[in-house]
């Protein structure tokens, strides 16, 4: 199936993640980030951009692969449920997709992960915005 | 100052180890030394009381918080509202959170915390 939206794609750790482009507001540079008490271990914090908190979601320890070292970048993804950056360790950027966009797995994050699609970098997980975020609400 | 942005004044600062909190002054019905009969609002960050003799409890009528410093701040401060994905933290008392020296702040109601066994866990 080819990708008709296009998606920002980036990588976080060993893995490419790829979010619809219209979804992706920017890419900002992550930085000392302030703990929120009784956050998952998911959530490294918040900052303040441009007047508005923004939570700090590490992919790496969601799908369970965690990295050491602090992330110096993040994908700013916007959605109806409310903004959240994600860790990045480099973007490199909108891609048309091709490959299938079937669920990558029936619990916990994987049911908010499609694929397998294929960006020119390599195999890409693409995550379904909407319901990443309810995911990460009731998480 | 963002216009049509709530605005506090009259708040206190905590330290947590090395994390940040902070709680509106009158929500804080009197200061004391911790006495072991309130929780360490480092359950909330992962971690353990470092000096429980240096320590302070916030009362909130008749139950509390302990932390590890205070410091009252008078300031007028914009009150940044709690990002929808995490109003269920702490028992959804995050209140919003404020900018102090540069430095953000979880603002937490004690109210709310201090309302039900679940909430400081």
């Amino acid at each position: 199936m080819a990708d008709s939206q296009g998606h920002l794609v980036f990588a976080c750790g060993p893995s490419l993640y790829a979010v619809p482009a219209d979804t992706a507001s920017e890419v900002v540079n992550v930085p000392s980030l302030t703990r929120v008490p009784g956050a998952p271990a998911h959530l490294l914090g918040v900052f303040a951009h441009r007047g508005e908190v923004l939570p700090v979601v590490d992919l790496t320890r969601l799908t369970g692969k965690p990295l050491d070292g602090a992330f110096k970048r993040a994908v700013l993804v916007r959605t109806p449920r409310g903004a959240v950056a994600l860790t990045a360790t480099k973007v490199l950027g909108v891609s048309m997709l091709e490959g299938a966009f079937e669920r990558l797995g029936d619990s916990g994050v994987h049911q908010h992960l499609r694929g397998p699609a294929r960006a020119a970098a390599g195999e890409v997980a693409v995550i379904d915005t909407q319901t990443f975020v309810d995911f990460l609400a009731s998480a | 100052m963002t216009f049509g942005a709530e605005v506090i004044e009259g708040v206190v600062l905590c330290q947590v180890g090395a994390h940040r909190l902070a709680v509106r002054a009158g929500e804080v019905t009197s200061f004391a030394d911790a006495d072991g009969s309130a929780p360490y609002a480092g359950v909330g960050f992962d971690v353990t009381a470092v000096s429980p003799q240096h320590a302070r409890l916030l009362r909130h009528h008749g139950a509390g918080l302990v932390v590890d410093s205070v410091e009252v701040n008078a300031e007028r401060l914009r009150l940044m509202p709690v990002p929808p994905l995490l109003t269920s933290l702490w028992g959804g008392a995050l209140a919003g959170f404020i900018e102090v020296s540069g430095h953000l702040w979880p603002l937490v109601s004690l109210a709310r915390l201090t309302a039900g066994p679940e909430a400081v866990s």
